[in-house]
């Protein structure tokens, strides 16, 4: 009897497990944040910039710099050359976003037309634009 | 850059994701390189030139 021919290439499989592993730790952080949240309510929200309790931020920056980074290492190893190029360009795109809007953002709010320039935001804009690149590129 | 990538699989009765798992890349990646949207690096261009039996250049072709 044959061995039955896998639906999808291995590198393929190991990308996706990767994948999947580091969505499940941001989900795991994001709940962490929520409950850490819920339980101090003189704490911070997810986004929030107020004083956070020292233990909260330690584990939050070390699952941040421990865990994400050789996940993402380990999946741009095993992506094939054109997702790689997928997600290059959604770097790309969304460096010179941010080459743009954060000058914008501080000049404007030194002008007092919008509010103060919050990282946070910044990060998540410039995310949402590499991700949008990066998965129209790669599906469509 | 036009290839033959689509008339060479369906010639073998392979689906994009049989192809894709003869490469070892995703089935985006072969639909992306049939339909010209992505072109292959010299190493996939060769594997799919040693999986067909065929010179790189009856392949792909760079002419418009």
């Amino acid at each position: 009897m044959t061995k039955p021919e896998p639906k999808i290439a291995p590198s393929v499989q190991k990308s996706k497990r990767v994948l999947i592993l580091a969505l499940l730790v941001g989900v795991a952080l994001g709940i962490y944040f929520s409950v850490a949240s819920f339980a101090d309510p003189d704490s911070f929200e997810l986004f929030d910039n107020s004083d956070i309790n020292p233990v909260v931020a330690a584990i939050g920056i070390a699952v941040w710099l421990l865990i994400v980074p050789p996940l993402t290492w380990i999946w741009w190893r095993t992506v094939d050359e054109h997702e790689k190029d997928a997600y290059r360009e959604g770097a790309m795109v969304s460096a010179h976003f941010y080459l743009f809007l954060v000058p914008t953002w501080w000049l404007a709010s030194r002008a007092g037309w919008v509010p103060a320039q919050d990282p946070m935001i910044v990060l998540l804009i410039v995310s949402i634009i590499w991700s949008c690149v990066w998965l129209y590129r790669k599906y469509l | 850059m036009n290839n033959r990538l689509k008339v060479l699989r369906a010639e073998r009765d392979w689906s994009q994701a049989t192809l894709a798992v003869h490469l070892d890349v995703s089935r985006q990646a072969v639909n992306a390189i049939e339909t010209g949207k992505h072109d292959p690096s010299l190493p996939l261009a060769f594997r799919i030139a040693r999986l067909f039996d065929l010179s790189i250049e009856e392949i792909f072709n760079d002419e418009a």
